[in-house]
Protein backbone atom coordinates (compact mmCIF):
# COMPACT_ATOMS: atom_id res chain seq x y z
CA UNK A 1 0.00 0.00 0.00
CA UNK A 2 1.32 3.41 -0.88
CA UNK A 3 0.75 6.36 1.36
CA UNK A 4 0.88 10.06 0.81
CA UNK A 5 2.45 11.98 3.65
CA UNK A 6 0.52 14.96 4.86
CA UNK A 7 0.76 18.35 3.32
CA UNK A 8 1.68 21.35 5.47
CA UNK A 9 -0.97 23.48 7.14
CA UNK A 10 -3.72 24.52 4.85
CA UNK A 11 -7.13 26.22 5.22
CA UNK A 12 -8.71 23.03 6.54
CA UNK A 13 -6.04 22.49 9.18
CA UNK A 14 -8.48 23.15 12.03
CA UNK A 15 -10.79 20.35 10.95
CA UNK A 16 -7.70 18.40 10.03
CA UNK A 17 -6.97 18.11 13.75
CA UNK A 18 -10.05 15.92 13.98
CA UNK A 19 -9.00 13.46 11.30
CA UNK A 20 -7.33 10.94 13.66
CA UNK A 21 -10.57 10.85 15.69
CA UNK A 22 -12.50 10.49 12.44
CA UNK A 23 -10.31 7.54 11.49
CA UNK A 24 -10.66 5.75 14.84
CA UNK A 25 -14.41 6.41 14.81
CA UNK A 26 -14.58 8.27 18.11
CA UNK A 27 -15.76 11.57 16.67
CA UNK A 28 -19.22 12.79 17.64
CA UNK A 29 -21.83 12.51 14.90
CA UNK A 30 -22.22 16.26 14.21
CA UNK A 31 -18.47 16.59 13.80
CA UNK A 32 -18.37 13.56 11.52
CA UNK A 33 -20.83 15.33 9.26
CA UNK A 34 -18.75 18.52 9.29
CA UNK A 35 -15.53 16.66 8.57
CA UNK A 36 -17.13 14.75 5.71
CA UNK A 37 -18.56 17.94 4.29
CA UNK A 38 -15.14 19.51 4.44
CA UNK A 39 -13.39 16.49 2.96
CA UNK A 40 -15.63 16.72 -0.09
CA UNK A 41 -14.12 20.07 -0.96
CA UNK A 42 -10.58 19.93 0.45
CA UNK A 43 -7.96 17.88 -1.37
CA UNK A 44 -5.31 18.59 1.26
CA UNK A 45 -7.49 17.11 4.00
CA UNK A 46 -8.22 14.09 1.83
CA UNK A 47 -4.46 13.58 1.59
CA UNK A 48 -4.21 13.93 5.37
CA UNK A 49 -7.03 11.45 5.81
CA UNK A 50 -5.31 8.89 3.62
CA UNK A 51 -2.16 9.37 5.62
CA UNK A 52 -3.89 8.87 8.98
CA UNK A 53 -5.68 5.79 7.64
CA UNK A 54 -2.28 4.39 6.67
CA UNK A 55 -0.94 5.21 10.13
CA UNK A 56 -3.94 3.51 11.74
CA UNK A 57 -3.23 0.39 9.70
CA UNK A 58 0.50 0.44 10.36
CA UNK A 59 0.40 1.41 14.06
CA UNK A 60 -0.49 -2.00 15.54
CA UNK A 61 2.43 -3.59 13.71
CA UNK A 62 4.78 -0.71 14.47
CA UNK A 63 3.94 -0.32 18.17
CA UNK A 64 3.46 -3.92 19.12
CA UNK A 65 4.51 -5.16 22.52
CA UNK A 66 7.83 -6.92 22.73
CA UNK A 67 7.51 -10.65 22.12
CA UNK A 68 7.85 -12.85 25.12
CA UNK A 69 7.12 -11.03 28.35
CA UNK A 70 3.66 -11.44 29.76
CA UNK A 71 2.28 -10.97 33.24
CA UNK A 72 3.02 -13.98 35.45
CA UNK A 73 0.36 -16.59 36.08
CA UNK A 74 0.25 -15.87 39.81
CA UNK A 75 -0.25 -12.13 39.38
CA UNK A 76 -3.92 -12.24 40.34
CA UNK A 77 -3.05 -14.11 43.55
CA UNK A 78 -0.46 -11.48 44.40
CA UNK A 79 -2.98 -8.72 43.74
CA UNK A 80 -5.49 -10.34 46.10
CA UNK A 81 -2.78 -10.78 48.71
CA UNK A 82 -1.91 -7.09 48.46
CA UNK A 83 -5.55 -6.02 48.60
CA UNK A 84 -6.29 -8.27 51.58
CA UNK A 85 -3.19 -7.12 53.42
CA UNK A 86 -4.58 -3.59 53.61
CA UNK A 87 -7.57 -2.56 55.63
CA UNK A 88 -10.24 -1.78 53.06
CA UNK A 89 -11.68 1.59 52.13
CA UNK A 90 -11.50 3.24 55.50
CA UNK A 91 -7.74 3.64 55.67
CA UNK A 92 -7.72 4.93 52.11
CA UNK A 93 -10.42 7.44 53.00
CA UNK A 94 -8.51 8.42 56.10
CA UNK A 95 -5.40 8.89 54.02
CA UNK A 96 -7.30 11.14 51.64
CA UNK A 97 -8.68 13.21 54.50
CA UNK A 98 -5.17 13.52 55.92
CA UNK A 99 -3.80 14.62 52.56
CA UNK A 100 -6.55 17.21 52.23
CA UNK A 101 -5.93 18.55 55.71
CA UNK A 102 -2.22 18.83 54.97
CA UNK A 103 -3.00 20.57 51.67
CA UNK A 104 -5.37 23.00 53.39
CA UNK A 105 -2.75 23.75 56.03
CA UNK A 106 -0.05 24.47 53.44
CA UNK A 107 -2.48 26.52 51.37
CA UNK A 108 -3.57 28.68 54.30
CA UNK A 109 0.01 29.11 55.47
CA UNK A 110 1.03 30.19 51.99
CA UNK A 111 -1.82 32.71 51.79
CA UNK A 112 -1.01 34.08 55.25
CA UNK A 113 2.53 34.80 54.03
CA UNK A 114 1.24 36.56 50.95
CA UNK A 115 -0.97 38.98 52.89
CA UNK A 116 0.64 42.36 53.54
CA UNK A 117 2.59 42.07 56.77
CA UNK A 118 1.16 45.39 57.98
CA UNK A 119 -2.26 43.74 58.20
CA UNK A 120 -1.01 41.39 60.88
CA UNK A 121 1.33 43.84 62.59
CA UNK A 122 -1.02 46.83 62.61
CA UNK A 123 -4.51 45.38 62.74
CA UNK A 124 -3.91 43.13 65.73
CA UNK A 125 -2.39 45.61 68.17
CA UNK A 126 -4.66 48.44 66.92
CA UNK A 127 -7.68 46.27 67.52
CA UNK A 128 -6.49 45.25 70.92
CA UNK A 129 -5.56 48.72 72.13
CA UNK A 130 -8.50 50.43 70.42
CA UNK A 131 -11.05 48.04 71.86
CA UNK A 132 -9.60 48.27 75.34
CA UNK A 133 -9.59 52.09 75.27
CA UNK A 134 -13.05 52.20 73.70
CA UNK A 135 -14.37 49.78 76.26
CA UNK A 136 -12.80 51.67 79.17
CA UNK A 137 -14.09 55.06 77.98
CA UNK A 138 -17.54 53.70 77.34
CA UNK A 139 -17.78 52.21 80.76
CA UNK A 140 -16.42 55.16 82.66
CA UNK A 141 -18.03 58.09 80.91
CA UNK A 142 -21.32 56.45 80.30
CA UNK A 143 -20.95 57.23 76.62
CA UNK A 144 -22.57 54.97 74.12
CA UNK A 145 -20.07 52.20 73.68
CA UNK A 146 -17.28 52.84 71.21
CA UNK A 147 -16.36 49.18 71.13
CA UNK A 148 -18.78 48.69 68.25
CA UNK A 149 -16.79 51.22 66.22
CA UNK A 150 -13.20 50.07 66.63
CA UNK A 151 -13.37 46.37 65.75
CA UNK A 152 -15.49 46.80 62.58
CA UNK A 153 -13.50 49.81 61.40
CA UNK A 154 -10.09 48.17 61.69
CA UNK A 155 -11.24 44.88 60.15
CA UNK A 156 -13.07 46.55 57.27
CA UNK A 157 -10.12 48.84 56.53
CA UNK A 158 -7.82 45.80 56.37
CA UNK A 159 -10.25 43.88 54.15
CA UNK A 160 -9.68 46.43 51.40
CA UNK A 161 -6.08 45.16 51.13
CA UNK A 162 -6.80 41.45 50.94
CA UNK A 163 -6.91 40.73 47.22
CA UNK A 164 -6.18 42.12 43.81
CA UNK A 165 -3.25 43.29 41.72
CA UNK A 166 -2.85 46.44 43.84
CA UNK A 167 -2.15 44.45 46.98
CA UNK A 168 -0.80 41.07 45.98
CA UNK A 169 2.97 40.94 45.55
CA UNK A 170 2.67 37.57 43.83
CA UNK A 171 -0.43 38.38 41.77
CA UNK A 172 0.78 37.08 38.41
CA UNK A 173 2.41 34.03 39.92
CA UNK A 174 -0.78 33.27 41.86
CA UNK A 175 -2.84 33.48 38.68
CA UNK A 176 -0.48 31.07 36.96
CA UNK A 177 -1.02 28.41 39.64
CA UNK A 178 -3.97 26.01 39.60
CA UNK A 179 -5.32 27.50 42.86
CA UNK A 180 -8.80 28.90 42.13
CA UNK A 181 -8.85 32.68 42.69
CA UNK A 182 -12.05 32.42 44.73
CA UNK A 183 -10.45 29.91 47.05
CA UNK A 184 -7.52 32.30 47.44
CA UNK A 185 -9.89 35.15 48.32
CA UNK A 186 -11.93 33.06 50.74
CA UNK A 187 -8.88 31.70 52.50
CA UNK A 188 -7.38 35.17 52.92
CA UNK A 189 -10.68 36.56 54.15
CA UNK A 190 -11.06 33.65 56.55
CA UNK A 191 -7.56 34.15 57.89
CA UNK A 192 -7.76 37.89 58.35
CA UNK A 193 -11.34 38.05 59.55
CA UNK A 194 -10.79 35.06 61.85
CA UNK A 195 -7.71 36.71 63.32
CA UNK A 196 -9.54 39.98 64.06
CA UNK A 197 -12.69 38.22 65.19
CA UNK A 198 -10.75 36.10 67.67
CA UNK A 199 -8.93 39.14 69.04
CA UNK A 200 -12.16 41.10 69.36
CA UNK A 201 -13.81 38.17 71.14
CA UNK A 202 -10.90 38.06 73.57
CA UNK A 203 -11.07 41.77 74.28
CA UNK A 204 -14.82 41.61 74.70
CA UNK A 205 -14.43 38.78 77.18
CA UNK A 206 -11.82 40.76 79.06
CA UNK A 207 -14.05 43.85 79.22
CA UNK A 208 -17.00 41.77 80.34
CA UNK A 209 -14.88 40.31 83.12
CA UNK A 210 -13.42 43.64 84.22
CA UNK A 211 -16.62 45.65 83.90
CA UNK A 212 -18.88 43.00 85.30
CA UNK A 213 -21.12 43.22 82.25
CA UNK A 214 -22.63 40.52 80.05
CA UNK A 215 -20.57 39.14 77.20
CA UNK A 216 -23.35 38.78 74.64
CA UNK A 217 -24.59 42.42 74.54
CA UNK A 218 -21.00 43.63 74.29
CA UNK A 219 -20.24 41.24 71.40
CA UNK A 220 -23.49 42.30 69.70
CA UNK A 221 -22.09 45.83 69.50
CA UNK A 222 -19.49 44.83 66.91
CA UNK A 223 -20.24 41.41 65.33
CA UNK A 224 -22.91 42.62 62.88
CA UNK A 225 -21.16 45.87 61.92
CA UNK A 226 -17.84 44.05 61.51
CA UNK A 227 -19.39 41.60 59.04
CA UNK A 228 -21.28 44.32 57.17
CA UNK A 229 -18.43 46.80 56.83
CA UNK A 230 -15.95 44.06 55.91
CA UNK A 231 -18.27 42.81 53.17
CA UNK A 232 -18.77 46.33 51.82
CA UNK A 233 -15.11 47.25 51.94
CA UNK A 234 -14.00 44.01 50.29
CA UNK A 235 -16.61 44.29 47.54
CA UNK A 236 -15.68 47.88 46.74
CA UNK A 237 -11.98 47.05 46.76
CA UNK A 238 -12.62 44.34 44.17
CA UNK A 239 -15.08 46.26 42.00
CA UNK A 240 -13.55 49.75 42.21
CA UNK A 241 -10.23 50.01 44.04
CA UNK A 242 -8.53 49.45 47.36
CA UNK A 243 -8.96 53.15 48.11
CA UNK A 244 -12.73 52.94 47.58
CA UNK A 245 -12.95 50.01 50.00
CA UNK A 246 -10.87 51.84 52.57
CA UNK A 247 -12.90 55.04 52.11
CA UNK A 248 -16.16 53.20 52.69
CA UNK A 249 -14.89 51.80 55.99
CA UNK A 250 -13.40 55.09 57.20
CA UNK A 251 -16.42 57.13 55.99
CA UNK A 252 -19.04 54.99 57.66
CA UNK A 253 -16.91 54.73 60.80
CA UNK A 254 -16.51 58.52 61.00
CA UNK A 255 -20.23 59.11 60.58
CA UNK A 256 -20.94 56.61 63.30
CA UNK A 257 -18.43 58.29 65.59
CA UNK A 258 -20.09 61.66 64.98
CA UNK A 259 -23.48 60.24 65.76
CA UNK A 260 -22.14 58.72 68.99
CA UNK A 261 -20.57 62.03 70.03
CA UNK A 262 -23.73 64.05 69.33
CA UNK A 263 -25.82 61.55 71.20
CA UNK A 264 -23.39 61.67 74.11
CA UNK A 265 -23.45 65.48 74.40
CA UNK A 266 -27.11 66.31 74.00
CA UNK A 267 -29.01 63.12 74.40
CA UNK A 268 -30.55 63.94 71.04
CA UNK A 269 -30.41 60.85 68.96
CA UNK A 270 -28.25 62.32 66.20
CA UNK A 271 -30.77 63.87 63.86
CA UNK A 272 -29.94 63.13 60.24
CA UNK A 273 -27.39 60.46 61.13
CA UNK A 274 -29.94 58.31 62.91
CA UNK A 275 -30.69 56.04 59.91
CA UNK A 276 -27.00 55.19 59.63
CA UNK A 277 -27.00 53.88 63.16
CA UNK A 278 -29.28 51.06 62.11
CA UNK A 279 -26.21 49.63 60.36
CA UNK A 280 -24.38 49.35 63.65
CA UNK A 281 -26.36 46.53 65.13
CA UNK A 282 -26.22 42.77 65.17
CA UNK A 283 -29.56 41.76 63.75
CA UNK A 284 -30.54 39.00 61.35
CA UNK A 285 -31.05 41.61 58.61
CA UNK A 286 -27.57 43.04 59.09
CA UNK A 287 -26.01 39.58 59.11
CA UNK A 288 -27.95 38.63 55.97
CA UNK A 289 -26.93 41.86 54.24
CA UNK A 290 -23.32 41.19 55.18
CA UNK A 291 -23.56 37.64 53.82
CA UNK A 292 -24.96 39.06 50.58
CA UNK A 293 -22.08 41.51 50.24
CA UNK A 294 -19.50 38.80 50.92
CA UNK A 295 -21.15 36.55 48.36
CA UNK A 296 -21.06 39.35 45.79
CA UNK A 297 -17.39 39.86 46.59
CA UNK A 298 -16.68 36.20 45.93
CA UNK A 299 -18.66 36.35 42.70
CA UNK A 300 -16.72 39.44 41.68
CA UNK A 301 -13.56 37.36 41.53
CA UNK A 302 -13.51 35.60 38.18
CA UNK A 303 -13.23 31.85 38.28
CA UNK A 304 -10.22 31.68 35.98
CA UNK A 305 -8.83 35.09 35.20
CA UNK A 306 -6.31 35.32 32.43
CA UNK A 307 -3.01 36.93 33.12
CA UNK A 308 -3.84 39.57 30.54
CA UNK A 309 -6.77 40.62 32.66
CA UNK A 310 -4.58 41.06 35.72
CA UNK B 1 -29.13 0.35 28.11
CA UNK B 2 -26.57 0.26 30.88
CA UNK B 3 -22.94 0.28 29.87
CA UNK B 4 -21.70 -3.23 30.70
CA UNK B 5 -18.14 -2.02 31.22
CA UNK B 6 -19.31 0.71 33.59
CA UNK B 7 -21.43 -1.89 35.35
CA UNK B 8 -18.31 -4.01 35.82
CA UNK B 9 -16.64 -1.17 37.73
CA UNK B 10 -19.82 -0.58 39.74
CA UNK B 11 -19.78 -4.25 40.78
CA UNK B 12 -16.12 -3.96 41.77
CA UNK B 13 -16.99 -0.89 43.83
CA UNK B 14 -19.46 -3.08 45.72
CA UNK B 15 -16.64 -5.52 46.49
CA UNK B 16 -17.52 -8.12 43.84
CA UNK B 17 -14.35 -10.20 43.42
CA UNK B 18 -15.70 -12.06 40.43
CA UNK B 19 -16.13 -8.75 38.62
CA UNK B 20 -12.56 -7.81 39.47
CA UNK B 21 -11.31 -11.13 38.09
CA UNK B 22 -13.22 -10.37 34.90
CA UNK B 23 -11.62 -6.93 34.74
CA UNK B 24 -8.22 -8.51 35.28
CA UNK B 25 -8.76 -11.04 32.51
CA UNK B 26 -10.05 -8.41 30.12
CA UNK B 27 -7.53 -5.63 30.66
CA UNK B 28 -4.29 -7.08 32.05
CA UNK B 29 -2.64 -7.47 28.65
CA UNK B 30 -3.50 -4.02 27.24
CA UNK B 31 -2.40 -2.52 30.55
CA UNK B 32 0.81 -4.52 30.58
CA UNK B 33 1.61 -3.50 27.03
CA UNK B 34 0.89 0.11 27.87
CA UNK B 35 3.23 -0.05 30.87
CA UNK B 36 5.97 -1.41 28.61
CA UNK B 37 5.91 2.04 26.99
CA UNK B 38 7.48 3.37 30.17
CA UNK B 39 10.02 0.70 31.03
CA UNK B 40 11.93 -1.97 29.20
CA UNK B 41 11.99 -4.08 32.36
CA UNK B 42 9.14 -6.60 32.13
CA UNK B 43 9.42 -7.37 35.84
CA UNK B 44 8.94 -3.73 36.73
CA UNK B 45 6.05 -3.46 34.27
CA UNK B 46 4.40 -6.39 36.03
CA UNK B 47 4.96 -4.75 39.39
CA UNK B 48 3.36 -1.57 38.05
CA UNK B 49 0.49 -3.63 36.67
CA UNK B 50 -0.08 -5.09 40.12
CA UNK B 51 -0.07 -1.60 41.69
CA UNK B 52 -2.44 -0.35 39.00
CA UNK B 53 -4.96 -3.12 39.56
CA UNK B 54 -4.81 -2.77 43.34
CA UNK B 55 -5.41 0.97 42.89
CA UNK B 56 -8.31 0.17 40.56
CA UNK B 57 -9.90 -2.04 43.22
CA UNK B 58 -9.53 0.70 45.81
CA UNK B 59 -10.53 3.50 43.46
CA UNK B 60 -13.57 1.79 41.91
CA UNK B 61 -16.03 3.57 44.26
CA UNK B 62 -14.74 6.89 42.87
CA UNK B 63 -15.22 5.93 39.21
CA UNK B 64 -17.91 8.26 37.90
CA UNK B 65 -18.27 6.81 34.42
CA UNK B 66 -16.23 9.57 32.83
CA UNK B 67 -14.87 7.71 29.80
CA UNK B 68 -14.46 4.01 29.36
CA UNK B 69 -12.96 1.81 32.08
CA UNK B 70 -9.97 1.10 29.83
CA UNK B 71 -9.14 4.81 29.67
CA UNK B 72 -9.60 5.06 33.43
CA UNK B 73 -7.23 2.13 33.95
CA UNK B 74 -4.67 3.58 31.54
CA UNK B 75 -4.80 6.83 33.49
CA UNK B 76 -4.08 4.99 36.75
CA UNK B 77 -1.30 3.00 35.10
CA UNK B 78 0.35 6.09 33.72
CA UNK B 79 0.28 7.89 37.07
CA UNK B 80 1.64 4.81 38.86
CA UNK B 81 4.41 4.45 36.30
CA UNK B 82 5.34 8.11 36.57
CA UNK B 83 5.38 7.99 40.36
CA UNK B 84 7.45 4.82 40.58
CA UNK B 85 9.90 5.74 37.86
CA UNK B 86 10.51 9.12 39.41
CA UNK B 87 11.56 7.40 42.63
CA UNK B 88 13.70 4.65 41.15
CA UNK B 89 16.65 4.48 38.85
CA UNK B 90 15.66 1.58 36.69
CA UNK B 91 15.69 0.73 33.01
CA UNK B 92 13.14 2.99 31.47
CA UNK B 93 12.22 4.65 28.27
CA UNK B 94 14.44 7.61 27.53
CA UNK B 95 12.98 10.49 29.54
CA UNK B 96 14.65 13.06 27.34
CA UNK B 97 12.94 11.56 24.34
CA UNK B 98 9.61 11.61 26.18
CA UNK B 99 9.98 15.33 26.71
CA UNK B 100 11.18 16.03 23.19
CA UNK B 101 8.72 17.60 20.84
CA UNK B 102 10.13 17.95 17.37
CA UNK B 103 9.91 21.31 15.72
CA UNK B 104 7.34 21.38 12.96
CA UNK B 105 8.76 20.98 9.53
CA UNK B 106 7.86 24.24 7.88
CA UNK B 107 8.89 23.28 4.41
CA UNK B 108 8.09 19.64 3.78
CA UNK B 109 8.73 18.35 0.36
CA UNK B 110 5.48 16.57 -0.07
CA UNK B 111 6.28 15.50 -3.61
CA UNK B 112 9.37 13.61 -2.54
CA UNK B 113 7.53 11.95 0.31
CA UNK B 114 4.40 10.98 -1.58
CA UNK B 115 3.94 7.29 -1.87
CA UNK B 116 5.83 6.04 1.17
CA UNK B 117 5.44 2.29 1.39
CA UNK B 118 3.64 0.70 4.33
CA UNK B 119 6.88 -0.94 5.44
CA UNK B 120 8.54 2.47 5.51
CA UNK B 121 5.67 3.81 7.56
CA UNK B 122 5.88 0.96 10.07
CA UNK B 123 9.62 1.56 10.36
CA UNK B 124 9.08 5.30 10.78
CA UNK B 125 6.44 4.87 13.49
CA UNK B 126 8.68 2.48 15.40
CA UNK B 127 11.44 5.10 15.32
CA UNK B 128 9.22 7.88 16.68
CA UNK B 129 9.89 9.41 20.07
CA UNK B 130 8.05 7.49 22.85
CA UNK B 131 5.80 10.48 23.50
CA UNK B 132 4.52 10.25 19.91
CA UNK B 133 4.34 6.47 19.81
CA UNK B 134 2.24 6.63 22.98
CA UNK B 135 -0.33 9.01 21.53
CA UNK B 136 -0.53 7.01 18.29
CA UNK B 137 -0.93 3.78 20.27
CA UNK B 138 -3.75 5.24 22.36
CA UNK B 139 -5.46 6.69 19.30
CA UNK B 140 -5.07 3.98 16.69
CA UNK B 141 -4.41 0.77 18.60
CA UNK B 142 -6.62 1.33 21.63
CA UNK B 143 -8.99 3.54 19.60
CA UNK B 144 -9.61 6.00 22.41
CA UNK B 145 -11.35 9.34 22.00
CA UNK B 146 -9.35 12.55 22.38
CA UNK B 147 -10.99 13.25 25.73
CA UNK B 148 -10.00 9.84 27.05
CA UNK B 149 -6.45 10.21 25.81
CA UNK B 150 -6.25 13.66 27.38
CA UNK B 151 -7.43 12.26 30.71
CA UNK B 152 -4.87 9.46 30.58
CA UNK B 153 -2.01 11.75 29.67
CA UNK B 154 -3.15 14.40 32.13
CA UNK B 155 -3.04 17.11 29.48
CA UNK B 156 -5.62 19.43 27.90
CA UNK B 157 -7.50 18.18 24.87
CA UNK B 158 -5.66 20.65 22.65
CA UNK B 159 -2.37 19.06 23.66
CA UNK B 160 -3.56 15.69 22.37
CA UNK B 161 -4.31 17.31 19.01
CA UNK B 162 -0.98 19.08 18.91
CA UNK B 163 0.85 15.94 19.97
CA UNK B 164 -0.78 14.05 17.10
CA UNK B 165 0.10 16.86 14.77
CA UNK B 166 3.70 16.78 15.99
CA UNK B 167 3.76 13.01 15.50
CA UNK B 168 2.61 13.62 11.92
CA UNK B 169 5.40 16.13 11.36
CA UNK B 170 7.95 13.78 12.90
CA UNK B 171 6.75 10.96 10.66
CA UNK B 172 7.08 13.20 7.68
CA UNK B 173 10.67 13.96 8.56
CA UNK B 174 11.49 10.30 9.12
CA UNK B 175 9.88 9.30 5.83
CA UNK B 176 11.71 12.08 4.06
CA UNK B 177 15.01 10.95 5.56
CA UNK B 178 14.29 7.35 4.53
CA UNK B 179 13.41 8.50 1.03
CA UNK B 180 16.65 10.45 0.73
CA UNK B 181 18.71 7.59 2.13
CA UNK B 182 17.18 5.22 -0.43
CA UNK B 183 18.15 7.35 -3.41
Amino acid sequence: MRTTPPAPDHPGAHLGDLLPAYVNATLAAPLVARVEQHLATCAACRTDLAFWQSVATAAPAAIRPPAGPAPGGDLLDRIWAQIDARPPGRSVARGQVRRRVIYAWHFLRGQARLLPRALWLAAGPALLVGCLIAGAISNRAGLPPLLGLVAPLITAAGAAFLYGPENDPAWEIALATPAPPRLVLLSRLGLFFGYNFTLALGVTGLLALLGGGNFAPLAALWVGPMLLLTGLSLLLSLLVSTLAGLASAVGLGSLHLLSLLFQGDSGDPTGGLAPLNTLWQTTPIIVLAAAGLLLLAVLAVPRQPRLAEG
Amino acid sequence: MEDPEGELIARIARGDRLAFTELYTRYRLPLFHYLLHFTTDAGLAEELLQDTLVAAWQGAPHFRGQGRPLAWLFGIARRRAGKTLRRRVLPRTDAAALAMVPAPDLEPEAALLAGAARADLVAAISRLAPIHREVLWLTFVQELAYQETAAILGVPLGTVKSRLSNAKQALRRLLQAAEEAGK
